[in-house]
């Protein structure tokens, strides 16, 4: 049995999710399945993902943390099971919903956190004790969430992601909405607009999902058009120059 | 056959990977960088699942080739 299956077999109780990446057809990544016996799901992509993490070679790992953060990169066979252990005693595992925390789920699933953590509030008062625990698991799970999402977005704002840490305050202030914690990420996605340059950074990560689909379909003479004031506006911001970078590769498919 | 951006190689990996994520990553994801979120175009051996589902739990990603 192969090193992951073992993994998943010893800590997806705990919270382990494992998932293989690939960019090969489905026929082949199902014969590597057959082949290797491989017990976890594989997402077949374009090989954005491998990119993201700067994948040169074959295998590699990656590890997230419960709060999202890359924890560890590496060869697989050199994982060291504590490494894991470290993570999964960090780890909050949503419970198993009993029926009558049904419309919870709902809210969960839609992440209006505000709403489920009222309703899971009351449940804690509910008459059977199985209900009251999971109520209670899942008020701690919100809570937690909220937090951990605060203190992202904190961490991204110092690496110079201005844009991230605004996504993360403005889901925050979105999904608690009429609580205190929704108006302090508020307050925090209001405070980098206003600041010069993270609020041109922010500006350009909004912008930048609309020129995507602008240029979506397009020959590359029409896109770099479209890219080039972009890029003049945004240069310096983290997706001002990644649309740089396309710039590049649309002027050597435009000759 | 018209090129278009959609079409063109390679340019078609580099505009994939910057519509896939929409964050500011725009160099390769370190130890202490918040994850990438991925486009599945399918998926083999399970369901679909995304970042923010796996959020407080352990993702170990591998990354494999068979050819």
């Amino acid at each position: 049995m192969g090193h992951l299956n073992e993994l998943k077999h010893k800590y997806a109780e705990r919270g382990l999710v494992i998932l293989g990446v690939a960019r090969e057809s489905k026929a082949a990544v199902e014969a590597f399945v057959e082949e290797t016996k491989a017990e976890y799901p594989f997402l077949i992509e374009d090989g954005a993902t491998r990119k993201a993490y700067g994948i040169t070679s074959i295998p590699h790992a990656a590890l997230i943390g419960p709060s999202g953060r890359v924890v560890w990169k590496g060869n697989p066979g050199s994982l060291q099971d504590s490494i894991i252990e470290e993570q999964l005693d960090k780890a909050r595992l949503l419970p198993e919903l009993p029926s009558a925390l049904s419309s919870v789920g709902k809210d969960l699933a839609k992440q209006k956190y505000a709403s489920a953590r009222g309703k899971a509030e009351k449940a804690c008062e509910h008459k059977y004790e199985d209900v009251q625990t999971a109520a209670k698991a899942v008020v701690e799970w919100i809570d937690w969430f909220s937090t951990s999402t605060m203190e992202s977005a904190a961490l991204d704002d110092e690496k110079g992601k201005a844009y991230d840490a605004w996504l993360a305050y403005e889901l925050v202030a979105d999904a608690y909405k009429g609580l205190d914690i929704a108006k302090d990420a508020e307050a925090k996605a209001k405070a980098l607009e206003k600041d010069d340059e993270k609020g041109k950074a922010i500006d350009a990560g909004r912008k930048f999902a609309k020129l995507m689909e602008d240029i979506e379909g397009q020959s590359p003479k029409k896109a770099l058009r479209k890219v080039e004031p972009y890029v003049k506006k945004y240069e310096g911001t983290p997706h001002g120059d990644r649309a740089k970078e396309m710039l590049a590769e649309l002027e050597k498919a435009a000759d | 056959m018209r090129r278009t951006v959609f079409f063109a190689l390679p340019l078609a990996a580099a505009v994939a990977f910057a519509t896939s994520s929409h964050r500011s990553a725009d160099a390769a994801l370190d130890v202490g960088d918040a994850a990438a979120e991925w486009v599945v175009q399918e998926m083999v051996n399970g369901d679909a699942v995304t970042l923010a589902e796996l959020r407080g739990r352990v993702l170990l990603y591998e990354f494999i080739g068979t050819t």
